[in-house]
C-alpha cells in the first residue's frame, strides 16, 4: 500500500492532497496521538517496529518513507 | 479483520444520533487506544455506544467532583483503568517493606468511583495487572513482600471492596497478559513516548472483554444450553454402535467428552439450565444415560426434547415449556448443518459449533462468551430446582379447575419494603424481566439502591411460596409518590416499575401486587408501554385501567386474591 494512501485513511483525507512535504503542521489531525495512530498504522500495514527515535523522527511523510526505505520497504 | 481495519472501521462509522450508552473512559494512562475496540465489540454485540476519553490522569477529580466534565456527560458507563506502575509512581517498588500501603491508592481510586454510582452510572473497573518490573526476578516469588504478591494483595483488596459498590462490574487487566502473554501486551516504545502502555492487541482484548461485561449487564444471560448427544455428550452415534459402545471410555476421546460433561454440570451449578436436544430415539438415548460413565444425569436436565423434530421446532418446544424467549437459548452441537439449520430458522437462537475434536471444547465456549454469567444471586440457585417444581405445578394444573388448583397451591405471597439487602435482585428482574414489565424505563442497579432512602419512591419487593417450594424474590415495583412532568390530579402517585418474573405469572402474584399499591396512595397511575414482548403485561393492565398503551391512566383498584395468603 502507498504511504499516502495509509496517511490517508488514518486521517480521513484524500491521499492526493498528501506528499512527502505532509507533516503535523499541514493536517489537523496529525496531532500527538494522531502520530502514534499512523506509527502503529504504518507498523501493522509494512511489518516493521518503528524504534522510540525513529517515531520521534517520522514527523512527516517524507522522513516516514526515508525510515521505511531504511528496512527494506518501499512504501 | 486486521486490528488496523477494526480502528479505521470504527473511526468510518457515523456517531449515532441517540447512542443506547453514553461511556465514559477514566485512566491513569493514555486509554484513548481503548475507544475503537470497545466500540466495535459493543457495536458487533449490538450496542452502539458513544465513547469519550475523560482528561488524562484525572480519574480521581473526574469521579470525586459533580461538576466534572465526566458528571456532567451524565454517562450511562465510566469505565476506570488504573495501572499499579502510575499509582505506585511515587514509591519504590515492593521488597521488604509494610506492604499495606500499596493497595491505599487503588483502594481509594474505588472508594472514588462509588461517587460515580450514585449518579445512576454503571461503573466498569479494569483491576490492574500486576507490574512487569521485578528487579528480583524469579527471586520475586520468593519473596511475600515482593511485586507480585503485593499487587495480587491490592489486586484482591480492590476486588472485595468492589463487590460492595453496588451494580459495579469488574474486568481484569490481568486475564489479558494471561491471555496474550506479557510480550503480546505491553508496550515499552509507546509508553515512552506517549504513556500508552499497552499493544493494540491488549486493547482490543480488554475492548472485548468490557463489550462481554456491558453486554451480559444491559441484555442479561443466557438461560439455556440445548445440547446434542451424538458425538458431543458422548463419542460416536448412539443408534449406530449401540449403548454399549457409545464413546465414554477412558484414555482417548470418551475421556475429552466426560470433561466437557463436567463443565456442563459447573455451568448447571453457575445457574444454566441444561436439556437436550437430540435427533434420536428417545429409549436409546436415556438408556446412554444409564452409562455409569456419564457425569451429566437425566435429574439435571430442565427438560430435553429427543425425537426426529428439527432441533429449530424442538428449541422452540422447550422455549414454551420453560416460558422463556428463545433468544436465550443457545445450541451445543457438533454439526455444522444442524447449527446452520438452527440459526436459520431462529436469527436469534446463538448456535455454538463444537470442534470435531472434543478436547478443550470448555475453552472454545468460555472465550465465546455465550454462558458469561455473573456471580449468582440465591435466587438463581433455587431457580434450577423451581423448573423442576414447575413440572409438577404444570401436572396438578392439567387436573384440575383453575380455581381449584390455585387454592391447591397454598400460594403466599410477602411483598416487603425494599431493603438494601433487596437491591441486586430487584435490579436484575428490572433488567431481565421482558414479559411482564411497564417497558420503558430500567433503572440499573445503582439507581435502584438511590431509591431506598429516598422518600419521594415506595419501592417493594415481592417474594412468592408455594407448597412446591419457594420461588424466592419474583417481583419488584416502584410508587412515585411526587411525579414531576405529568398533568395528574394532586395527591396522584405513578408506577413506575412494575415487575415479575414469568417463573411467577398467572396465579394471582400480580394481581396481590397491584392490590397492595394502593396502600401506598388512593389514586395510582400508570403508563404501559409497548416492547416487544411485554403482551403479558399489557393484558393484565388492560383489564385493570389501562385502555390504551403509552398513555398515562388511573389504575383500577382489584380485589386481594382469595387464594393468596400473605405473611
Amino acid at each position: 500500500m502507498r504511504l499516502e494512501q495509509l496517511v490517508g485513511d488514518v486521517f480521513e483525507v484524500e491521499s492526493s492532497r498528501l506528499d512527502d512535504a505532509t507533516s503535523p503542521t499541514s493536517l489537523d489531525r496529525w496531532d500527538s496521538l494522531g502520530h502514534l495512530s499512523l506509527i502503529s498504522a504504518v507498523e501493522e500495514t509494512y511489518d516493521v517496529f518503528l524504534s522510540t527515535s525513529e517515531m520521534r523522527e517520522a514527523r512527516s511523510i517524507g522522513a516516514l518513507r526515508q525510515i521505511l526505505a531504511a528496512k527494506g520497504v518501499a512504501a | 479483520m486486521t486490528l488496523l481495519a477494526r480502528r479505521l472501521e470504527w473511526q468510518r462509522r457515523a456517531r449515532p444520533e441517540a447512542p443506547e450508552l453514553r461511556v465514559v473512559l477514566l485512566s491513569t494512562f493514555t486509554v484513548d487506544s481503548l475507544v475503537p475496540y470497545l466500540g466495535m465489540a459493543l457495536a458487533e454485540s449490538g450496542i452502539e455506544a458513544d465513547i469519550a476519553v475523560g482528561p488524562y490522569g484525572q480519574v480521581m477529580q473526574q469521579c470525586l467532583d459533580a461538576g466534572s466534565e465526566t458528571s456532567r456527560a451524565r454517562p450511562d458507563i465510566v469505565v476506570v483503568w488504573p495501572r499499579l506502575e502510575d499509582l505506585w509512581a511515587a514509591r519504590p517498588l515492593p521488597l521488604d517493606d509494610d506492604p499495606s500501603g500499596y493497595a491505599e491508592d487503588l483502594l481509594a481510586m474505588v472508594d472514588a468511583t462509588g461517587s460515580v454510582t450514585t449518579s445512576g452510572a454503571t461503573v466498569l473497573f479494569v483491576l490492574p495487572a500486576i507490574p512487569e518490573m521485578r528487579p528480583l526476578g524469579v527471586g520475586d516469588a520468593n519473596n511475600v513482600h515482593g511485586v507480585f504478591a503485593v499487587a495480587t494483595a491490592a489486586r484482591e483488596a480492590a476486588r472485595a471492596r468492589l463487590a460492595a459498590l453496588p451494580g459495579a462490574l469488574v474486568a481484569d487487566a490481568e486475564e489479558v497478559v494471561r491471555e496474550l502473554g506479557s510480550a503480546s501486551t505491553v508496550d515499552w516504545r509507546r509508553c515512552a513516548v506517549a504513556r500508552i502502555p499497552y499493544q493494540e492487541t491488549a486493547f482490543d482484548a480488554i475492548g472485548r472483554r468490557l463489550a462481554r461485561l456491558v453486554h451480559l449487564e444491559k441484555r442479561g444471560a443466557a438461560k439455556v444450553a440445548a445440547v446434542d448427544a451424538d458425538q458431543t455428550l458422548w463419542g460416536r452415534i448412539v443408534g449406530e454402535v449401540g449403548v454399549d459402545q457409545i464413546d465414554l471410555f477412558d484414555n482417548g476421546p470418551g475421556e475429552a467428552h466426560r470433561e466437557f460433561q463436567r463443565y456442563l454440570v459447573e455451568l448447571q451449578r453457575a445457574g444454566l439450565l441444561l436439556t437436550v436436544v437430540s435427533k434420536n430415539d428417545p429409549d436409546v438415548v436415556w438408556e446412554a444415560f444409564g452409562r455409569p460413565e456419564m457425569v451429566v444425569q437425566q435429574s439435571d436436565l430442565a427438560t430435553s426434547r429427543v425425537s426426529w423434530d428439527e432441533k429449530a421446532d424442538s428449541i422452540t418446544a422447550i422455549a414454551d415449556e420453560l416460558n422463556l424467549g428463545t433468544a436465550s437459548i443457545v445450541l451445543v452441537d457438533d454439526s455444522p448443518i444442524e447449527c446452520e439449520k438452527v440459526t436459520f430458522q431462529l436469527p436469534e437462537v446463538r448456535a455454538l459449533l463444537m470442534p470435531e475434536d472434543a478436547v478443550g471444547w470448555f475453552d472454545v465456549i468460555g472465550r465465546s462468551g455465550a454462558f458469561d454469567r455473573l456471580p449468582p444471586t440465591d435466587t438463581d440457585r433455587m431457580r434450577a430446582a423451581s423448573y423442576q417444581q414447575e413440572a409438577q405445578r404444570r401436572v396438578l394444573r392439567d387436573e384440575t379447575s383453575m380455581e381449584a388448583f390455585l387454592a391447591s397451591l397454598e400460594l403466599r405471597v410477602e411483598i416487603r419494603e425494599l431493603d438494601v439487602a433487596d437491591v441486586p435482585r430487584v435490579a436484575q428482574l428490572i433488567s431481565k424481566t421482558n414479559q411482564f414489565t411497564l417497558g420503558g424505563m430500567r433503572r440499573s442497579e445503582a439507581e435502584v439502591a438511590a431509591i431506598v432512602d429516598d422518600h419521594r419512591f415506595a419501592g417493594y419487593a415481592v417474594s412468592a411460596s408455594d407448597r412446591f417450594g419457594d420461588y424466592g424474590t419474583v417481583g419488584a415495583l416502584v410508587i412515585d409518590r411526587s411525579p414531576a412532568g405529568l398533568d395528574l390530579p394532586s395527591g396522584a402517585a405513578v408506577l413506575d416499575t412494575f415487575v415479575l418474573s414469568c417463573r411467577a405469572m398467572g396465579r394471582g402474584v400480580e394481581t396481590a401486587m397491584l392490590a397492595s399499591t394502593f396502600d401506598t396512595a388512593g389514586s395510582v397511575w400508570t403508563t404501559i408501554e409497548e416492547s416487544a414482548r411485554n403482551q403479558p403485561a399489557r393484558d393484565f393492565f388492560a383489564g385493570h385501567g389501562c385502555a390504551s398503551v403509552g398513555e398515562p391512566s388511573e389504575l383500577e383498584r382489584p380485589a386481594w386474591p382469595a387464594h393468596i395468603n400473605t405473611d
